[in-house]
């Protein structure tokens, strides 16, 4: 079954004389389990076409339906709401909350949700030490590398217990030990825990772990491949 | 909790600009603080002064005396009267007054003079007139003699013992004269009043106008000081308003009344002024504080924050930052001001001469009341409370995509 349906979705901007399609009619689907990554060059629509998915753009035309619920239908409120207890979002530059350590980072999420603070802690820890940082736990970004920050981010997205990540250029400021580090770490529990994880990204050692590849072009698909496991 | 935590946090993560911020609502209250007291305390010392210099908290009269102030608009002093007066609690002590105008003479002299008949010790209570005394005995109940105000036995050359001729109208008509030995001089620090005021015992008075036991006025003062207007509105519904007249000291000198209001008018518009380059100062900070942190607010409405929820951050965060500003200032000023209030600052040279000619004491006193701590801090929640609409507005507004281009 899938969990993410895209029909006939389109973003034009105004902004300027020219209409930009910056998503220009596309058709796609998810199912729960998939590590798949939207690629394209600069400019192809591919962080649109995630901020789309992720309810944090409106579509011009077009839906998204995320398990059933029409996401475009939901007032502002609602999506929020939606966005915190169905989709991990794993930004490019960390963004995670610079007052607050890992811990309070990752147990922030849940704290929203409402769970009481002896559950947030112990997933919490749990989800920190899963991605190698049980020993950082009260650590503030700004005494994190860019790799620790970025698996903080990892872990918070897990924390709401998201139907599936996204994440928009997740290695695009690491370096190719924190890359590496931080693909096993997603692949793992994309295997392990079934994650559903879209990327959108440019760097071919996150295409290489993929195991779906979209390619983007103009804010259209133009191929959509899955590859078989090695 | 949450949200207060990263509140507190948020403040210091830009320490110079919170302390810059909070020191400016510190200076702001501190200032206003020390401003208003000394202000206050001025107006305090001035009432207290008139109302104990002569008019009391407030006045009974026979109606129509305060517009036309002639020996036959008087009140009988009856048994009822008293009755009533004492059936009010509050009242502590009266002073009941026969007081007119009359020539007063001594030898080769004659001056105008106001001849107050009064009871010595009651008017005492009142005005502390045993304290004014320079030279001679205070007067007894029923005395046949006479004090002088200091500067008037100067015009008249008259002095201790000596003898006072007055002359003047009465009681409808009635020719009043009477000789009366000096028995003592008082001082007035007010010019005027030292110029011209002769007390005599109230039967005397009343002797000498022909106006047996007439009163022209009974001067009221209160230990509650705070609640005259509502005792003298008590008064008021107690008495026959066809024959007596109830006035507080404001209604009876509304030029002074005038006075304070102008000068306190003045007062608040520096206050408002020096509020609001305060209010300016806060809103700098507020949109500074938004414009760097627009992204991260974007992001966290992107992971599910509510707006609410992050406003409310915001907010608690100017909460902060006002009240640290509005503590430090309040318990700064506190001590100093509580130092005057004990030691007022005495003037000198021409200021105090000024005071004095005024018929007010040298002295600058401060007030010590927690309504004007109370306002100044409720001033700087109105100025945040303003300053909040513009992250309530902007985070309403915010679209986490926006938020997150920037």
């Amino acid at each position: 079954m899938n969990i993410i349906e895209i029909k006939d979705l389109k973003k034009i901007y105004n902004d300027s004389e020219v209409a930009v399609h910056a998503v220009n009619g596309v058709d796609l689907s998810f199912k729960q389990g998939e590590f798949a990554a939207i690629v394209g060059p600069s400019g192809s629509g591919k962080t649109t076409l995630l901020n789309l998915i992720g309810g944090l753009d409106v579509p011009s035309e077009g839906s998204i339906r995320i398990d059933g619920v029409n996401i475009g239908e939901l007032s502002s409120r609602k999506l929020i709401n939606f966005r915190l207890n169905n989709i991990g979002f794993v930004f490019q530059s960390y963004n995670l909350i610079p007052v607050l350590t890992a811990y309070e980072n990752v147990e922030f999420i849940m704290s929203l949700q409402g769970y009481d603070k002896d559950k947030r802690h112990s997933r919490t820890v749990e989800l920190l030490k899963s991605v190698g940082l049980g020993d950082r736990l009260n650590s503030r970004p700004n005494k994190l590398s860019g790799g620790e920050q970025q698996r903080v981010a990892v872990a918070r997205a897990l924390a709401s217990k998201p139907k599936f990540i996204l994440a928009d250029e997740p290695t695009a400021n690491l370096d190719s030990k924190s890359t590496s580090n931080l693909l096993d770490i997603m692949e793992k529990l994309n295997r392990e825990e079934n994650i559903t994880f879209i990327f959108s990204t440019h760097d071919q050692r996150v295409v290489n772990k993929a195991r779906r590849v979209i390619q983007v072009e103009d804010g259209k698909v133009i191929s959509d491949e899955a590859i078989q496991s090695p | 909790m949450e949200i207060i935590k990263i509140a507190w946090r948020n403040l210091w993560r830009n320490k110079r600009r919170t302390l810059i911020t909070s020191s400016s609502v510190f200076f702001a209250i501190f200032l206003a603080l020390l401003m208003r007291a000394f202000q206050l305390g001025s107006y305090d010392l001035m009432v207290v002064n008139i109302v104990h210099a002569y008019s009391g908290y407030f006045q009974v009269h026979a109606t129509g005396y305060w517009d036309d102030k002639i020996i036959n608009n008087t009140f009988e002093y009856t048994p009822e009267i008293i009755t009533r007066i004492n059936e009010i609690p509050e009242i502590t002590s009266y002073a009941p007054r026969l007081e007119s105008f009359a020539l007063g003479s001594y030898g080769t002299q004659t001056k105008g003079v106001m001849v107050n008949g009064v009871i010595p010790a009651e008017e005492d209570k009142l005005t502390g007139l045993h304290k004014k005394m320079v030279e001679g005995e205070y007067l007894t109940s029923d005395d046949d003699g006479a004090l002088i105000s200091q500067k008037l036995s100067q015009y008249l050359k008259i002095g201790i013992g000596d003898t006072l001729v007055l002359i003047g109208q009465g009681y409808h008509g009635v020719s009043a004269a009477g000789v009366y030995p000096v028995r003592g001089i008082v001082h007035f620090p007010s010019p005027e009043l030292d110029g011209r005021m002769i007390f005599l015992s109230l039967p005397a008075s009343q002797a000498l106008f022909s106006a047996e036991n007439m009163l022209t006025s009974l001067a009221f003062n209160l230990d509650d000081t705070k609640n005259y207007k509502r005792v003298a509105q008590h008064l008021k519904q107690e008495l026959d308003p066809e024959l007596y007249e109830v006035m507080t000291w404001e209604e009876m000198m509304p030029d002074v009344v005038q006075q304070i209001q102008s000068d306190n008018a003045s007062g608040l518009i520096m206050l408002a002024i020096l509020y609001m380059i305060v209010g300016f100062g806060i809103f700098g900070t507020t949109l500074m504080m938004f414009s760097e942190r627009i992204r991260e607010f974007g992001m966290m409405i992107a992971i599910g924050m509510q707006k609410f929820k992050l406003i409310r951050i915001v907010v608690t965060e100017l909460f902060f930052i006002g009240l640290l500003g509005v503590v430090a200032g309040i318990v700064a000023a506190i001590p100093l001001l509580y130092y005057f209030f004990l030691n007022p600052i005495p003037l000198t040279g021409e200021l105090a001469e000024a005071s004095i000619n005024m018929g007010f004491e040298p002295i600058m006193p401060v007030a010590w009341e927690p309504s004007y701590f109370i306002a100044q801090a409720m001033t700087v929640c109105i100025i945040l409370l303003v300053v909040m609409l513009l992250p309530v507005v902007k985070i309403s507004r915010l679209t986490p995509i926006n938020a997150l281009r920037r």
